[in-house]
């Protein structure tokens, strides 16, 4: 995820008690770690995501070096396959300034339950971190004493919670008595086990409830599309992954693993010769994954007879001609053209 | 060659040479990204045309959503995708049949 940009603005300084401004930013990059990937890194540039969903301008005082803000609403994109954004109300937070010019404090608000749910429900089925209709029931609970009930925008949805976990939940329940029927094992309700296909009609479910586009966007793709590789290409992605000319170079299980980060856009198009058209540093990383993942399932065992098409001399040792063949005819591919001289020479 | 062939010697295998040079090529800019590049224009002189191979990655990725295809290269290598009846003859080739 993103780092958070924090700026807090003291108008009369922080040196005594008075009025501050904080803004809360959402970055393009990834926070800057040290090697043991446990503590930021001082003084590091980041870039600001422009995109206005993630910027908050909280009004707050600061006292004693402490600054807290008055409750108001705050909005954090996250990532749409674990928790798609924050959304707090009334939110709190309290930010101690230190002499040596860190700070530390805390951040809080209440929150619609639906984003919190989707992510539960989506990647928490998945990997087998939690139990959806446990999940939906805990929310419901939540929810009956929610001081949010009666305010307008969450009017309707307790309604809508309990019909979806009476539908799902009874549709697992359904399942796993099937289950345990064929096993020949004691009907319990509560240990019913969840399979694939119930999830995902009950994650359907959801989806139409809550009217939420995006995810039933995801949820009717299907998880072919896990990772983001074939489909949805655009203009401003790298060739590379758009390319159905080198289909036969996708990677394995293990290189789709390693993921593609997506790529920036602005205003939904692909600014020209902008320093926003980049691969990040993580997302480079991600490539190289996949790069030496494909590179090493061409030149395997399996594949090399028929992807390569001369054969070295002697495999243990170098060997020009089929080198020369080999890459200037990959490269001719790859690169859209043929390869210079000095490109040749030096791959 | 030179990534290639050192690697086949350190590691004294052909093959993974020629892996570690792919992969390098994988990870290229030239690769990730669509180069464009410009040539001078015989017809008007003192300006710039985009030279074949970039025309050929912008129709193919326009009308086919992909890389150029070997006979698309193949066109931009003979200076066809320069001429007006070449360009017309791959622009209906390729509206006619979208890459397998």
């Amino acid at each position: 995820m993103p780092a958070w940009l924090i700026t807090v603005t003291a108008p009369d300084g922080f040196g005594k008690d008075g009025p501050v401004t904080v803004t809360w930013d959402r970055a393009t990059g990834r926070i800057t770690r040290d090697a043991s990937g446990a503590v930021a890194q001082q003084d590091m540039t980041y870039q600001v995501d422009p995109d206005p969903r993630s910027h908050n301008e909280l009004k707050g005082s600061v006292k004693n070096g402490v600054v807290t803000v008055e409750p108001a609403d705050f909005r954090m994109v996250l990532d749409p396959y674990l928790q798609p954004e924050i959304k707090f109300q009334q939110t709190h937070m309290r930010l101690t300034m230190n002499a040596d010019g860190t700070a530390r404090g805390v951040i809080a608000g209440y929150q619609p339950w639906s984003t919190v749910y989707y992510g539960f429900a989506d990647q928490g089925a998945h990997q087998g971190i939690c139990r959806v209709d446990q999940f939906a029931g805990a929310l419901l609970r939540a929810e009956a004493g929610s001081r949010f009930r009666s305010r307008s925008e969450d009017r309707g949805k307790p309604a809508d919670l309990q019909r979806l976990y009476d539908r799902g939940g009874s549709r697992l329940r359904r399942a796993g008595r099937r289950q345990q029927d064929r096993a020949g094992g004691r009907s319990d309700r509560s240990e019913s086990p969840v399979t694939m296909k119930h999830l995902k009609k009950t994650l359907a479910t959801a989806a139409v409830r809550a009217d939420c586009r995006l995810w039933r966007r995801r949820i009717a793709g299907g998880r072919r599309q896990a990772g983001g590789w074939r489909r949805g290409h655009t203009a401003s992605q790298p060739a590379a992954i758009s390319s159905d000319r080198l289909r036969h170079l996708r990677p394995d299980d293990q290189g789709r693993r390693a993921g593609s980060s997506r790529d920036i856009r602005r205003d939904g198009l692909l600014a020209m010769g902008a320093s926003q058209v980049s691969v990040t540093a993580s997302g480079l990383e991600e490539y190289d994954k996949i790069a030496r993942n494909v590179a090493a399932q061409v030149v395997g065992e399996a594949n090399r007879d028929t992807l390569i098409p001369c054969k070295p001399a002697n495999t243990k040792a170098a060997d020009d001609a089929c080198a020369t063949q080999f890459l200037s005819e990959t490269g001719r591919m790859l690169y859209r053209r043929p390869l210079t001289k000095d490109e040749l020479a030096s791959v | 060659m030179k990534v290639a062939n050192d690697a086949a010697v350190g590691l004294k295998d052909f093959y993974s040479g020629l892996g570690i040079s792919l992969s390098t090529m994988l990870v290229s800019p030239k690769f990730l990204f669509r180069q464009e590049i410009a040539e001078t224009d015989p017809d008007h002189a003192g300006q710039y045309r985009m030279d074949a191979y970039s025309k050929a990655s912008q129709l193919s990725f326009f009308l086919w959503d992909s890389a150029p295809d070997p006979e698309l290269l193949a066109a931009a290598e003979k200076g066809d995708l320069n001429t007006d009846d070449g360009l017309k003859k791959q622009v209906d080739r390729m509206v006619a049949s979208p890459p397998s």
